[in-house]
């Protein structure tokens, strides 16, 4: 019982040293626009991840660690190139505020009626002139298309990265270790 | 941008409530105030509310008559393969005012907006295509709830309480939502989806636009709308044709992009131009002034 306690204890602490990444991420403005909650939601995936990778490759041999280390690593260069890709598309700062728009794929009529061929690679004072309102200018369904994108690609980065940190960190017997009597 | 709301439409709440003073200051029975709407607005028999409520109801129908009739064009449209999305009816309408202090108490206040904003949801519903048994028992028994929640304390705006007592309203207006679209789903699969999202408009600052010399009047639309407008075949200028919005010199507009602005006084001057109104992050909700002169 002491070493599950332990084994547990062990976990959170890497998972709550790690858990600190999207906070940092998110003052530095990395995170996805939406939804609103994405960093508590990844903080919590974080703590959830490295229990579950904890608890998978803690007793692995080296071998099988690496090939955690290698597939994690894999997801993590995948959601972070995938979320930097969107991101550089269809995110949209708003001068003057912190605020950001996410762009859309397909633009609504009215919008295909005033900017015609430029759609749907609109001019961001195209956003300007519709109250900085992405749904006026692209269809609800590709903005939601993209807003999921977003933060799935993010939620993919942020469980890759602790998946990799988990799975090396896992290896590392003297974490295990029992204090000595 | 989540959760923003355009607010271009505030200067119809001022309006609302001030009708509604004279309305009940006037004392008027409110049996006799419910005259018969010229657009039948509502199936529901006005007897089912409380009598203030009920009077509220007979002047949103006159405030919002702009608002349906607009409303009622755009779903024509969309039903003939124009400009509305089809795909979807969302019950927040970008138009409804906001809650904001006026010289009336709390309860009384919520309770115009809810008339306000109930009214206008059935007219949309309806011009919609949609049939009454899909919406008029959840509308009927969200404002029931609401009118429930009324009798009890009502934070003022601005209080502490007050974003807790409107989360709660809103919590009310989703549930509503929630049970229209699961009738739709069972009596009228056909149509559009029932959803309740909101968002028009981001990263609004409070302007306030003072016309000099005083006496002028000032409407605003977004260059998007007055673009579209043109791009319609209608005369961009024309406050009938096209979405302008009359602002009221002694309250805020929130506002963000570009905007197209005319302006009249009663000596016949004018001005007719295009505005950029950007606020700052450090500006906060103190309202920027915006002195709007004669071309």
């Amino acid at each position: 019982m002491l070493d599950y306690l332990r084994t547990i204890q062990q976990a959170l602490k890497i998972g709550g040293a790690i858990a600190l990444l999207p906070i940092l991420a998110a003052l530095a403005g990395l995170s996805p626009p939406w939804p609103p909650a994405i960093a508590g939601v990844s903080a919590l995936l974080i703590l959830v991840m490295s229990a579950v990778v904890w608890e998978w490759v803690k007793d692995s041999r080296r071998s099988t660690r690496r090939i955690w280390v290698l597939a994690a690593l894999f997801l993590t260069l995948g959601g972070m190139i995938g979320y930097l890709i969107l991101y550089s598309f269809f995110v949209e700062p708003i001068p003057g505020t912190g605020e950001r728009v996410i762009r859309g794929y397909e633009c609504t009529r009215e919008a295909l009626l005033v900017h015609k061929s430029a759609c749907p690679d609109l001019p961001r004072e195209a956003l300007a002139d519709a109250e900085w309102e992405a749904t006026l200018l692209w269809t609800r369904q590709s903005v939601t298309m993209i807003r999921l994108g977003l933060a799935l690609s993010w939620l993919i980065f942020t469980a890759g990265l602790i998946a990799t940190m988990g799975a090396i960190l896992a290896g590392r017997r003297e974490g295990l270790k029992a204090p000595k009597a | 941008m989540t959760g923003a709301r355009s607010r271009l439409a505030l200067p119809r709440a001022a309006a609302l409530s001030g009708a509604l003073a004279v309305l009940m200051a006037c004392s008027a029975p409110p049996e006799q105030a419910e005259a018969p709407p010229a657009a039948e607005l509502s199936a529901a028999p006005a007897s089912r509310w409380p009598a203030d409520y009920t009077a509220m109801r007979t002047a949103a129908h006159g405030f919002a008559a702009d608002i349906v009739a607009a409303e009622a064009e755009r779903m024509a449209s969309a039903a003939a393969g124009g400009f509305a999305d089809p795909q979807q009816f969302d019950t927040f309408d970008c138009s409804e005012p906001d809650a904001e202090p006026v010289e009336l108490p709390a309860a009384e206040q919520q309770k115009i907006l809810l008339a306000h904003q109930a009214v206008v949801l059935e007219a949309r519903l309806k011009a919609a295509g949609y049939s009454p048994d899909v919406w008029q028992g959840p509308v009927d028994q969200l404002q029931s709830q609401i009118l429930a929640l009324l009798d009890g304390p009502v934070p003022a705006y601005g209080a502490p309480a007050h974003e807790a007592f409107e989360a709660q309203i809103g919590n009310l207006w989703q549930q509503a939502t929630a049970a229209m679209e699961l009738n739709r789903q069972t009596l009228q699969p056909e149509a559009p989806p029932i959803m309740r999202e909101g968002g028009c408009g981001a990263a609004e600052t409070p302007f306030r636009l003072v016309a000099d010399p005083p006496g002028g009047r000032v409407w605003l639309a977004t260059r998007f709308a007055f673009q579209t407008c043109q791009a319609l075949g209608k005369p961009g200028w024309d406050r009938a044709e096209c979405r302008w919005t009359e602002m009221a010199p002694d309250r805020a507009a929130y506002l963000s992009g570009n905007y197209m602005v005319q302006a009249e006084w009663p000596d016949g001057r004018s001005l007719k131009s295009s505005q950029k109104f950007q606020g700052d992050a450090e500006s906060g909700e103190e309202p920027v002034t915006v002195t709007i002169r004669p071309g």
